[in-house]
């Protein structure tokens, strides 16, 4: 009689419990998903009202006259595209891969700070501006209107259409009619076709997605003659002698044969890997993945040991530009000089081991990239004009001549400045043409190494 | 009756321990991250703030990536895991920051089902993810990678294929 109350009451007991636990668990539940809703919600029409705000300050752009106006409304404009970015890439909709919206909205914004950037430097707008201007103005009033229409009809909370997901033309995923993917989809197709092709000095313009290797020099090789050119590189006065075992064909926008080398003798060293151009043969990368121990050498036997090996392999006039350092490694860059003047885009790296001084890693990508010997116009902005603009601001140690990349991958003659001002180092970059001022970095000098900001 | 009351103390004992440990797991006493000391020695923003740049605060989130996508792969695909993420962050069609491209709703299994922070990162998830930062992409521009033994949107198919590296195919 009392052990059964007992289990009587120890039923009842678990009973409650359980309900309670899952009434609780339910609620924390509820509350998970209500959160997660809103944050969807919140980026859905965060990105319509940026887009509402991107689409009046197009409109505005084009009335403007003075360009002091003309500025802040296209840095505005571009500050409101990358908003809605930012929104957009929040929305449950990685599934789907619209990119087209994405890309639409890079372009304006960045293209409106182009706009900005000439203006700002006292250049007038073009025709030609002034027409991409506007189309891009009357793509995105529509955009707008589509969103607007899209908000309107909702009536209660949104099918996200992340359920129900059909595989449609070319197995992509198809989201269910109606829901905010299947409107968000339509958007991106239709901007794929319409959306105006942009070429300009920004970093999203069409040119940028096919740049052309301009260091890529000789005819195409086999693939056991870029076993042989990894072997050497690797093998050139080292101790330990590696053998190409595998080989791997990589056809991206830099073709080239990845090959994997076996240190000889059956040493328990890591496999290592060099990457050789299919035309011409040229190492791009080479990387021995071994992890150094703590670091035994300093900086400045490291930094010689990494000259060293790129002088090694066939590159002449180079000059060390910067290093940075990781607790066991330091990555060494240096640049190519041009009669003097440093040619910052052909640049590779080094990266040395700390512990024994090897080095494990080399990339020659930017060089291969952008090398190239330069038509270089006689300086009518003169070294004595630089130092005499500098010295207004700052107390000037150096000047050089650079060439320069800006972030449309062209490039800039200009006097590199490098002074104090406040207890802090930059570098100025004038224009050897006119003496504007394209660029200042911040060079910031700790025990890591040198860098610029 | 005395049973009972032993038993009944043996749970409570347990549970006690399992609030505790749980306490200590949210207080992070006994989370061995390996990777966190080394980010904050490399930390610093080496990159421009420019759109579209990734910067070396973001090696801790790029490990993270790397050990829940590719921990078993080799060292070359660890870095191609991590070069992808840097190449869509330069590229208009993706979010234009590190965080925002891996933490994109649905893009990065690893990301949606939690294995992303199953495991702290190796040093060799680390090293692969400075790797990519220092500009080693063994891609040469990949924007997609996919494991073909696992069940894929078949229109990740129809992506051009630059190279597969371990277990992942890469594409642009």
């Amino acid at each position: 009689m009392r052990r059964s109350r007992w289990i009587t009451v120890g039923v009842v007991l678990a009973a409650l419990l359980g309900g309670l636990w899952f009434w609780n668990y339910n609620l924390d539940n509820m509350r998970v998903r209500n959160s997660l809703e809103a944050s969807y919600q919140r980026a859905l029409f965060s990105m319509v009202g940026h887009v509402q705000n991107l689409n009046t300050l197009l409109a505005k752009g084009q009335v403007a006259q003075d360009s002091g106006q003309a500025v802040l409304t296209l840095a505005s404009a571009w500050h409101e595209a990358e908003s809605a970015r930012a929104s957009l890439g929040q929305l449950p909709l990685g599934r789907f891969n619209l990119t087209s919206v994405q890309r639409y909205l890079a372009q304006v914004g960045d293209y409106a700070y182009s706009l900005a950037r000439k203006l700002a430097l006292g250049q007038s707008l073009t025709e030609r501006d002034q027409e991409n201007l506007a189309a891009l103005a009357e793509q995105t009033d529509k955009l707008n209107r589509e969103l607007q229409q899209m908000i309107g009809d909702l009536r209660s909370k949104p099918n996200w259409g992340t359920s129900g997901v059909t595989v449609g033309l070319k197995g992509k995923p198809v989201p269910p009619a109606g829901s905010i993917a299947d409107g968000l989809a339509k958007l991106d197709e239709r901007l794929k076709d319409e959306a105006p092709t942009l070429t300009y000095d920004g970093p999203f313009s069409d040119h940028m997605e096919n740049i052309k290797p301009r260091g890529i020099t000789g005819e195409p090789i086999t693939i056991e003659q870029a076993g042989k050119i990894a072997e050497d590189f690797v093998n050139r006065g080292a101790a330990v002698k590696y053998t190409a075992v595998t080989s791997r064909r990589v056809s991206g926008l830099l073709p080239t044969y990845s090959i994997t080398l076996r240190p000889e003798g059956g040493r328990r060293l890591p496999d290592v890997t060099v990457d050789v151009t299919q035309t011409g043969g040229h190492v791009v990368y080479f990387l021995n993945p071994r992890p150094p121990g703590p670091a035994q050498i300093d900086i400045g036997e490291a930094v010689r040991r990494a000259e060293e090996f790129i002088r090694a392999r066939g590159y002449k006039d180079m000059i060390t530009t910067g290093s940075l350092r990781h607790p066991n490694t330091l990555v060494v860059t240096q640049a190519w000089t041009q009669d003097g003047v440093v040619a910052y885009p052909d640049f590779v790296k080094a990266t040395v081991a700390l512990d024994t001084g090897e080095v494990i890693g080399f990339d020659a990508r930017g060089y291969l990239t952008s090398h190239r010997r330069r038509e270089l116009p006689s300086p009518r902005f003169s070294k004595e004009a630089a130092r005499r603009k500098a010295e207004e601001r700052m107390t000037v140690d150096r000047i050089r001549p650079a060439i320069i990349p800006m972030s449309d991958a062209s490039e800039r003659y200009c006097w590199e400045v490098r002074g104090r001002a406040g207890g802090q180092t930059f570098l100025v970059y004038y224009n050897t043409e006119n003496g504007r001022e394209e660029k200042i970095l911040q060079v910031i000098e700790s025990p890591d190494g040198t860098y610029t900001m | 009756m005395r049973k009972c009351e032993t038993s009944g103390r043996f749970l409570a004992l347990v549970l006690g321990i399992l609030a505790i440990a749980a306490l200590g797991k949210a207080q992070g006493w006994w989370a061995g991250e390996t990777g966190q000391d080394l980010v904050a020695a490399t930390s610093r923003a080496a990159a421009s703030p420019q759109v579209g740049y990734p910067t070396y605060d973001d090696l801790w989130l790029l490990a993270r990536l790397v050990s829940g996508e590719a921990h078993s792969e080799p060292y070359v695909g660890q870095v191609a895991v991590a070069a992808v993420v840097i190449n869509r962050v330069q590229n208009p069609r993706f979010p234009p920051t590190v965080p925002g491209v891996i933490f994109e709703p649905d893009a990065f299994e690893s990301v949606s089902n939690g294995m992303m922070w199953a495991l702290p990162p190796t040093d060799e998830n680390v090293a692969a993810a400075q790797a990519a930062l220092d500009g080693w992409d063994p891609t040469y521009g990949a924007l997609f990678f996919w494991n073909p033994a696992k069940e894929v949107s078949p229109w990740i198919w129809t992506r051009s294929i630059i190279t597969s590296i371990g277990r992942h195919v890469f594409g642009r």
